[in-house]
């Protein structure tokens, strides 16, 4: 146990080495391991398709221990889309499954002379053929996989076309569960990998059992306190209704808010399309459900999902609230192997090219991309996928886009760092959107949940969410705590509910890691790697110009609704997040100081100066 | 006329169990200039019975906002109500 397996694509070789202590106890574990390990491993400047560059696997301490709610696997690679640092989550089993092998990382590094994916089951290794697979869906590529080792039970993280095709926002996908973000599929195509097949036998030890047991105890006791345990249990992650009433739903590419057409996808609406619930292992909230489409122009079609960011992704930039277009959307890009966010944003973008002329029926394969035509979205995901036509542009992403096509639509491409908006409007929450700005990653929500603002959490204060004043230090909280939850892999909506005392005791009664009881040193554990990821950039050049919202978000404020008239005060709001940090305003990075205290020595080359 | 004899007209949205309460999802309602939060909460108790108040309690984490603030951030039971303004009472909802 606590292993890493180390696969050279190129060479077909692989080794596993023991986890060191020292890495143990100043990262825990999972986002921990992550950003040491790619941060130590990657030179800067690489290409992120060159063999150089890595897909890190990883699975936290508490996967397959029997702590609620830790069982996501967590992906790590310098990203095509970004250029930058990049890590992206998914659920299911696969991560405990890698665990029972006997793995807390997996590092893929080279390529492979053909397609290929990898068995690795217990202490062998094997590279498998996978030219039978390549251009397969998902589903197919995973049931063929299964077959092929005869076990139904080998779990398998996989790529589709988008992947091979190297669409910039291609993900990982695990059981119809994504780790979508940033590209890490495309790094896979890059290298000829198409799947990594997984088994285990081994029995995940616990230090103290009885501590482990009660901290387990103690963690489903506040899951059942908690109000949103039981709405998440019964009625999933949507929340159009949260976002529509405090004007935060972004209709036609963040120009407006969207009317009473969100009434239409409202939860209550997915509910009747419910046929059965679903959850990842060991997780009593199994927030996930298929749906199926009994009527409309989507008749027939079904899908586990869409969670929240999926029908707003193909409804809100889109403009049109068809509740079966988000169920067939987000079944296509599980199948083919998209981020929903940037394939609904990048099409959402051409929406408004098309409509101010910059674009033509010319450009898009004679297809029309007129606001209310929506039948068009199913035929350009498929396009996306397999980089055809038109399809091939939309496959870049937004920020590539407008440099290709200019005119001024670097205004209104809504991107950070490369990677688009997800669906809540930042102008209505300046600490959600902080975290957007300021993650190293782009704009990725789940870095630093704004939940003070969203959800009226009111740790570590209530928040007034329009108030400009100090959000620098709610996201700092916000972000560190993301990443504190992460060294176990906690799951986002989970880290809510458990809490920073239970969580603690939850990783030291599963490791004997004294250090861990304590929650204030797993404060510093999250704010260590966060300022480690900042680093990762700052190698690559990233300054507070990365840092930079779309200028609609920053100039144009919202028309109408519960946040109209709100702008986001950009260079305010930065100003205040570096003084939180304790970094230099001038660059937006980490000082010398900073970097010392939190034993980030290594890093001091590509401090601020 | 006297401020409290002015009429001004509030929206009001309800999610969950407040709407098997009220068989509605919305409805504009008229109070009198002045009106904050409390006032309408007592009015919708005498318009619905003491089953709204029940209901309301029942909901764990209920907020209550006031044109997307929440009430707490506006003085709680104090909160003024304006013209035109809007009132969604919210169960707890997260998703991503």
């Amino acid at each position: 146990m606590n292993r890493i397996l180390r696969v050279d694509l190129s060479s077909r070789t692989w080794t596993t080495e023991e986890l060191d202590e020292k890495l143990i106890r100043d990262y825990i574990g999972g986002r921990g391991f992550g950003a040491k390990l790619l941060y130590d491993d990657l030179k800067p400047g690489i290409d992120p398709y060159g063999e150089e560059n890595e897909v890190i696997f990883i699975a936290g301490p508490l996967a397959a221990t029997g702590a609620q709610s830790c069982a996501r696997f967590e992906i790590y690679f310098k990203s095509p889309q970004t250029g930058g640092y990049f890590q992206s989550s998914g659920g299911g089993f696969f991560a405990p499954e890698m665990k029972f092998a006997g793995y807390d990382a997996i590092i893929i590094k080279g390529k492979s002379e053909k397609p290929v994916y990898l068995w690795i089951h217990d202490d062998k290794v094997e590279f498998r053929d996978g030219a039978y697979l390549w251009g397969l869906g998902l589903a197919d590529t995973e049931q063929l996989i299964r077959e092929e080792l005869n076990d139904p039970y080998v779990r398998v993280a996989a790529i589709g076309p988008a992947g091979e095709n190297l669409v910039k926002y291609a993900g990982v996908f695990s059981d119809r569960r994504a780790a979508a973000r940033g590209g890490g599929g495309a790094v896979m195509g890059s290298k000829n990998l198409k799947a990594l097949a997984v088994r285990g036998h081994q029995k995940v030890p616990i230090a103290n059992n009885e501590l482990f047991q009660q901290a387990l105890k103690a963690q489903v006791a506040t899951y059942r306190e908690n109000p949103t345990y039981e709405m998440m249990h019964t009625t999933g992650t949507q929340a159009s209704e949260l976002t529509a009433v405090l004007g935060m739903y972004p209709w036609k590419n963040f120009r407006e808010a969207p009317g009473p057409e969100w009434e239409k996808l409202q939860a209550s609406e997915f509910n009747k399309l419910r046929v059965r619930k679903m959850g990842c292992h060991n997780c009593m909230i199994r927030c996930s459900q298929i749906t199926k489409v009994w009527d409309g122009p989507f008749k027939g079609a079904w899908s586990e999902g869409p969670e929240y960011e999926t029908l707003w992704s193909f409804s809100g930039p889109i403009g049109k609230a068809e509740i079966g277009l988000t169920v067939l959307a987000d079944r296509l890009c599980d199948e083919l192997g998209l981020d929903t966010i940037s394939a609904g944003q990048s099409i959402g973008f051409a929406y408004e090219l098309y409509e101010k002329g910059v674009i033509t029926k010319e450009d898009t394969d004679g297809l029309e991309l007129a606001y209310g035509n929506i039948e068009v979205v199913p035929k350009l995901i498929e396009m996306i996928a397999h980089r055809e036509g038109f399809g091939d542009i939309l496959a870049e992403g937004t920020k590539r886009m407008a440099e290709k096509y200019n005119q001024g639509s670097e205004y209104y491409a809504i991107q950070v760092k490369g990677l688009e908006l997800p669906a809540y409007d930042p102008r209505g929450a300046k600490a959600h959107g902080l975290n957007l700005a300021t993650s190293p990653l782009g704009a990725d929500h789940n870095y630093g949940y704004g939940s003070q603002e969203l959800f009226g959490v009111p740790i570590p204060r209530p928040v007034d969410r329009f108030a400009v004043e100090g959000k620098g230090e709610i996201t700092k909280f916000n972000q560190d705590w993301a990443a504190f939850t992460e060294t176990g892999i906690l799951c986002t909506f989970a880290s809510l509910m458990t809490g920073p005392d239970v969580f603690s005791q939850l990783l030291y009664g599963a490791t004997g890691v004294e250090e861990f009881a304590d929650p204030n040193y797993m404060w510093v554990v999250g704010e260590r790697i966060v300022n480690l990821e900042r680093m990762f950039n700052a190698r690559e050049g990233f300054t507070r110009e990365d840092d930079r919202m779309p200028e609609r978000i920053v100039k144009e404020p919202l028309p109408y609704g519960p946040s109209a008239g709100q702008v986001f005060e950009e260079d305010a709001l930065l100003d205040d997040y570096y003084a939180a940090r304790g970094w230099d305003k001038e660059t937006g990075l980490p000082t010398a100081d900073k970097l010392r205290q939190l034993g980030l020595d290594f890093t001091l080359d590509y401090a601020a100066q | 006329m006297q401020p409290s004899d002015v009429v001004m007209l509030v929206n009001v949205l309800y999610f969950g169990h407040l709407r098997e309460v009220t068989l509605k999802d919305k409805e504009t309602i008229e109070m009198p200039s002045g009106a904050t939060v409390g006032t309408l909460i007592e009015f919708l108790e005498g318009k619905y019975g003491p089953e709204y108040r029940t209901a309301m309690d029942a909901i764990k984490g209920l907020r209550i906002l006031v044109d997307g603030r929440d009430h707490t951030l506006l003085g709680g039971k104090e909160a003024p109500l304006n013209e035109g303004c809007t009132v969604v009472f919210l169960p707890p909802i997260a998703g991503g």
